[in-house]
């Protein structure tokens, strides 16, 4: 999107996760890295540091986990699928929709 | 800064406990144990960096030689000048430092152009900063020169309990009982440190009777960075730490470049300030003290931010204070500042009311912090 130029890729982030609603955080990682074509696995691990963040500073909040078998961060990590708190909600749109 | 929230349990009992019997659970476990065990490392890690970045505070001092008056004009206003001159060469080098050494090496550089350039967000930082740079920086520094450096770091810790009480009035974020015993403490702790028995006494005292400046300049800074503690985690909410500590050093020189500085030399005179800036910016001492300091405070910051999402913004912010100890210890060991002992029981005092207000001894996954009233 045009718009998200002006972003920064953890701005980008939060957008993302307040447009789909809910979605798991290899989801979110891997279109980020397809976003800003930051496609190296350093950039994934600092995406989903971001997700762990946003969660902590009640912008995201956990509703399900499951075990990673591999195939996105590592065998037996664990995945979280995140939604927006109302605090995340207001944010967003204060600051980036 | 955020305020303790009462715990978000995203699951309830009973899932809990279906979870916990599989496998899941023992990895949810196992991820948390880590999270905690790094989220003290970094946290550690942070207090020892910041307590130690004020030996390099105390030690750029002892560069400016006060008593040439050809350089430095006769009392309080040679000492304004000088701090704004080691002012705008610590902005000059937080530029620096941010960019070439975190952002450089962290591979985010791209990223600042948008994060400065999108005034949507980065307004309220802007905003923050010139609150921020002159006062705070500035009133941090004459409270070094005029106070010593134990009395300004102690004097650092009261901007948890301003923080806490902007963000209650301005952004209506909730005070819970803790948080009001908590400020209680970190005042009184602040009565002792600026001890007002002993600041009459000094003034009292001809050859201190300016040491109320350095207090002025505690209080003014402590009041500044509380304020912009609080605008700041607004932002913080969408700019990666890095993003953050960029934007605070570009904005902190932009500010003291293009408002303090013509400001000072409005005062002061041209001669004065080019003179003052010759004088300091010449000794290569000064710059290495200027580097030490940033990068200490940047790497602290980076350190305290990482551990907020591993133990909650809470922990992670009561451990941080703790920088009061390492910092009492370094200057005592290199610089020689002997610690009275009002200041020692009021940073004993505020520290306990920090961690009161914001600890959070935690079960959920992820640790929500904070309490917004619903509008």
């Amino acid at each position: 999107m045009a718009d998200d130029s002006k972003l920064t890729m953890k701005s980008m982030l939060v957008k993302l996760l307040y447009e789909k609603g809910e979605a798991w955080d290899y989801e979110l990682v891997h279109e980020i890295q397809e976003k800003s074509r930051k496609t190296t696995d350093y950039w994934k691990w600092v995406i989903r540091f971001w997700t762990i963040e946003l969660a902590a500073s009640n912008i995201f909040k956990v509703v399900e986990a499951a075990v990673d078998d591999g195939s996105h961060f590592g065998t037996d990590k664990v995945l979280y699928r995140f939604q927006m708190t109302a605090l995340g909600k207001e944010r967003a749109e204060e600051l980036l929709i | 800064m955020e305020n303790v929230s009462e715990n978000k349990r995203p699951f309830n009992t009973k899932e809990h406990a279906e979870y916990a019997s599989s496998k899941l659970g023992d990895l949810i476990g196992k991820e948390k144990k880590n999270r905690i065990k790094w989220g003290f490392i970094w946290g550690i890690l942070a207090a020892i960096i910041w307590g130690m970045g004020y030996v390099p505070s105390v030690a750029v001092w002892k560069i400016p030689d006060m008593s040439n008056s050809a350089v430095f004009p006769e009392g309080y206003t040679g000492y304004l000048v000088a701090m704004v001159t080691i002012a705008f060469g610590a902005g000059i080098t937080k530029v620096f430092v941010t960019t070439l050494f975190w952002d450089l090496g962290e591979s985010k550089l791209s990223d600042v152009p948008k994060a400065i350039s999108n005034l949507r967000i980065s307004k309220t930082m802007l905003l923050a900063t010139l609150i921020a740079s002159p006062i705070g920086v500035g009133g941090y520094q004459l409270a070094v020169a005029y106070a010593g450096g134990s009395f300004a770091a102690a004097a650092s810790l009261l901007t948890g309990a301003i923080a806490a009480i902007v963000a209650n009035l301005w952004y209506h974020e909730k005070l819970n009982k803790k948080a009001m015993i908590g400020i209680l403490f970190i005042v009184l702790g602040g009565i002792f440190v600026f001890n007002p028995y002993a600041l009459l006494q000094d003034l009292a005292n001809p050859a201190t009777k300016d040491a109320w400046i350095g207090y002025v300049g505690g209080m003014l800074a402590a009041l500044a960075w509380g304020l912009e503690g609080v605008f700041v985690a607004r932002v913080a909410d969408v700019y990666d730490y890095s993003m953050n500590m960029t934007c605070r050093g570009i904005f902190d020189f932009f500010w003291w470049t293009f408002f303090c500085l013509p400001l000072a030399i409005l005062l002061f005179g041209f001669d004065t300030m080019i003179g003052a800036m010759a004088h300091i910016y010449q000794h290569p001492a000064y710059w290495i003290w200027e580097v030490l300091y940033v990068m200490s405070l940047f790497s602290a910051y980076v350190g305290m931010y990482r551990s907020f999402p591993l133990i909650g913004a809470g922990r992670g912010l009561s451990i941080a204070t703790l920088y009061i100890i390492p910092g009492f210890l370094t200057l005592y060991f290199f610089m020689g500042d002997v610690l009275k002992w009002w200041i020692v029981a009021g940073s004993a005092l505020a520290v306990f009311g920090t961690v009161y207000m914001y600890w959070e001894s935690s079960d959920s996954m992820t640790d929500g912090t904070r309490v917004v009233k619903e509008a």
